[in-house]
């Protein structure tokens, strides 16, 4: 079976656009979202095609050397299946990979992170993505998950203020101010 | 639960204020009729988060009626009438405190505490009876706690935990019958509220347990020995401690965004930005 058509892409399209075609029948085909059983084993059968689809792009891609990028080279390591596993959202299986794994280099630490953060063990991830970052230093994808990280609350912190926060003392304040403004209008 | 949850007002418009105090009030009354007065002491903003959180995921409208308080005598209010959710709310919350009752017992016996306990130790037989299979989960995670405790476990992630599934599987039992997607986001929204209550409430307690030589996980996790000046410790473990509240907060409300607009509420919206916010801030700050 050619596997650009089971993506439904083109021979030509970048990495990115086959990528995001990917995540679109993963998406589709996730097993959680068919009760009926007949339904749920068609969708697992169609993932599994999927996912041997994307695999066999991205092999045939890398030993032509085709378009590198650092994301696509993330897949050459030896944590393909686990992250796939993590894309399936299928948290368990993605860990236990990495816990009988003896490989522990800066991806394993920074697989692991990602692994914690989806469960919400959150200084758990933090220390592993540091650990990641600080083991390979160079490598885009643990740097931006370790300043993601570090930079969480200012994150959350923004995201409330363009909300329309103000705290209660600055509220004050404007009142003040407001009525200082009517007070000399209506003079 | 500890009335850690709650609204910021000076963001809400008047409509949902009077929204939120008739869920209150509704779940108050639901206590009174169902269980008598004593009850009623133990309710908490918490558990009004909860019933609006199930309700707005329902898509479920209420029925109103206007009464007038005790505390409040002069005032006509509005109570939230015939709910289910209010109903079950106010059972878990009486559950819930049951069980911190028996927690404040194990730390300190007094006559006041033990004397409570033989009094709502009824209420706790009839709420297992009831709600088995609930009960039987939310009993297992307060084993699995007690536990860490005892162990005075350094994974904080772990303890937080604990609480944070409580969280979850109260508001997913409300909600059976949704889609199971929809269950997915609505569970870990649960589980991170949830998270950020057990890490905010064990912060705010540091000293107290310094004081009280209690475990506390963030003594555990960054290695409090004993004497050392305790501004100077909050000082150093403060940014991470901050990532640490902040976490939850800023997962909770990622998944928010994720859900359809139709479902979102209003207070839920201003509850878990501005009220979860502010009470970070200043819990952070040392400022009650």
């Amino acid at each position: 079976m050619d596997p650009y058509k089971v993506l439904g892409v083109n021979r030509n399209d970048s990495d990115e656009t086959i990528k995001k075609a990917y995540r679109e029948l993963v998406k589709k085909y996730h097993p959680d979202k068919y009760t009926d059983t007949d339904l749920k084993d068609l969708a697992n059968e169609k993932l599994q095609q999927v996912n041997m689809a994307y695999d066999t792009i991205v092999k045939n891609r890398k030993s032509k050397d085709y378009g590198y990028s650092y994301d696509e080279s993330s897949y050459k390591g030896s944590f393909a299946e686990v992250r796939r596993h993590i894309l399936n959202r299928n948290y368990a299986a993605a860990d236990n990979i990495l816990r009988n794994s003896t490989n522990r280099n800066a991806e394993w630490h920074y697989l692991r992170g990602v692994i914690f953060q989806k469960q919400g063990w959150y200084d758990q991830a933090y220390s592993y993505f540091e650990k990641a970052h600080l083991m390979d230093p160079s490598n885009p994808e643990y740097a931006t998950a370790y300043s993601q990280t570090r930079s969480t609350a200012n994150a959350y912190r923004s995201n409330v203020y363009t909300r329309g926060y103000s705290s209660a003392d600055e509220d004050f304040c404007r009142l003040c101010q407001c009525l200082l403004c009517t007070s000399l209008c209506c003079r | 639960m500890i009335g850690y949850i709650k609204t910021y007002p000076p963001e809400l418009k008047i409509k949902e204020y009077v929204k939120y105090n008739a869920y209150y009030c509704g779940i108050c009354h639901s206590i009174k009729n169902r269980w008598g007065q004593i009850p009623r002491l133990t309710i908490n903003y918490d558990c009004v988060f909860l019933a609006v959180f199930i309700d707005s995921i329902k898509k479920k409208e209420n029925n109103y009626s206007d009464f007038r308080c005790i505390v409040h005598p002069v005032m006509n209010k509005k109570k939230v009438i015939n709910s289910d959710t209010v109903d079950y709310i106010a059972d878990i919350n009486i559950y819930l405190s049951y069980l911190k009752l028996i927690d404040n017992i194990k730390d300190e016996k007094n006559i006041f505490h033990l004397s409570s306990e033989r009094f709502m130790r009824i209420y706790g037989k009839k709420l297992r009876k009831k709600y088995a299979e609930l009960t039987d989960k939310i009993d297992e995670h307060i084993e699995d706690m007690a536990i860490l405790e005892r162990e005075r476990c350094d994974n904080i992630d772990q303890v937080a935990e604990c609480y944070a599934k409580i969280v979850e599987d109260v508001c997913l039992f409300a909600l059976k019958d949704i889609d199971e997607n929809l269950k997915n986001v609505v569970g870990r929204i649960a589980y991170n509220v949830g998270n950020w209550v057990y890490t905010a409430d064990a912060y705010d307690d540091i000293e107290k347990d310094i004081k009280k030589g209690m475990y506390n996980p963030y003594l555990a996790r960054f290695g409090y020995e004993k004497g050392r000046d305790i501004a100077e410790f909050k000082k150093e473990i403060k940014e991470r401690c901050s990532f640490l509240l902040y976490a939850p907060l800023k997962a909770a409300t990622d998944l928010y965004e994720d859900i359809d607009e139709e479902l979102k509420d209003p207070i839920v919206k201003n509850i878990i930005y501005e009220g979860l916010y502010d009470r970070t801030e200043k819990i952070l700050n040392g400022e009650k």
